[in-house]
């Protein structure tokens, strides 16, 4: 919504930094998708607000949420069975503009990467990094925050401390997902991600981040 | 949570799910891609028009399905956005399926959102 108003979004065919473009019908501004702000048109200097959602499979997101709803599929249309996009996210070389690959810090360009912004400060952290620690804290924008993994689920979840908390040092819990559980080192407090402040977190290609973000440090192998 | 810096005085609208895999441009599949045309320079950066406006159409009035249901057209490894509204109702978008479409114009436990690939 927009001054109380509900948009809606179509394709504009257009991309800007690699990402998806999107059009509203009200304004016909233009949206990029990858942290949901106006960059053309009238809407300029509004941006979405972030809505938490997890990106995994259909058999742990079903696992996890047995009363899922559905996006239905057209029975008319031809089975989906594989992304169309499969040669595209499987060939780490492949890239729509070969000149999106310039400039990107001697960081792959096709990097998976998990990136917060904080108070106009940027930060990723790269999937092989999370993959292997499970659990990752930077200080971001002057804020302490935390990103968890789920290596079977491949889920991710980003948080921060609550106002007037201390920045806490977290460690996983052995045979434990940090995704669920984490323990606070100074305390051996166990603290659940789910009941603290989340934070936004984007998985993007690195060249979609970092170009998107100039100045963006990134924490990778 | 947004980032408080940019956070506009107006109110906002809503987005799920942004899964930047910048994939709308390589429609002609194993293909290489179509020439695109840069438009305009946005923020010094160009902004190119690969495909008509609309050629990918946003779907505007989702229809959903249990659980049980989808298990007749979902692979175990497709690959989803899963978001739980305030409700607690849980919905699920297969990414795959919104290669066709990119969006989905929804509202979840009464809040307008739109899903985006």
């Amino acid at each position: 919504m927009i001054s109380g108003e509900s948009r809606r979004f179509g394709v504009s065919g257009k991309l800007w930094n690699g990402v998806l473009v999107m059009y509203d019908a009200e304004s016909d501004s233009l949206w990029t998708q990858i942290d949901g702000r106006a960059i053309q048109g009238s809407a300029i200097g509004t941006r979405l607000e972030h809505v938490d959602s997890v990106f995994t499979t259909w058999a742990h997101w079903v696992d996890m949420h047995p009363d899922t709803e559905v996006l239905a599929r057209d029975p008319e249309a031809e089975p989906v069975a594989a992304s169309h996009y499969e040669e595209y996210l499987e060939d780490p070389e492949r890239l729509f503009f070969p000149e999106l690959a310039e400039g990107l810090g001697g960081i792959a360009p096709k990097d998976l990467v998990f990136g917060v912004t904080v108070a106009g400060e940027a930060w990723a952290v790269s999937e092989s990094v999370l993959a292997h620690d499970g659990i990752v804290q930077a200080e971001v924008g002057g804020e302490w925050v935390t990103v968890v993994y789920d290596r079977e689920r491949m889920a991710t979840r980003a948080f921060t401390s609550a106002p007037g908390e201390r920045a806490a040092l977290l460690q996983a819990i052995p045979g434990v997902s940090p995704y669920r559980q984490v323990m606070d080192v100074a305390t051996g407090e166990v603290r659940s991600p789910a009941d603290m402040t989340s934070l936004r977190l984007d998985r993007a290609y690195w060249y979609a981040w970092s170009r998107s973000h100039l100045g963006s440090r990134i924490l990778a192998d | 949570m947004m980032d408080r810096d940019q956070v506009s005085s107006q109110q906002l609208a809503l987005l799920a799910a942004t899964l930047l895999l910048g994939a709308s441009c390589a429609a002609t599949e194993g293909g290489p891609a179509k020439p695109a045309r840069p438009s305009v320079l946005v923020e010094g950066e160009p902004m190119y028009t690969v495909l008509p406006k609309d050629s990918i159409q946003a779907i505007d009035e989702p229809v959903f399905v249990s659980a049980v249901a989808a298990a007749a057209f979902m692979s175990d490894s497709e690959t989803v956005i899963g978001v739980v509204g305030a409700g607690g109702t849980a919905r699920c978008y297969s990414a795959w399926q919104l290669d066709s479409n990119e969006i989905v114009n929804d509202t979840l436990d009464g809040r307008p959102i739109a899903a985006t690939w």
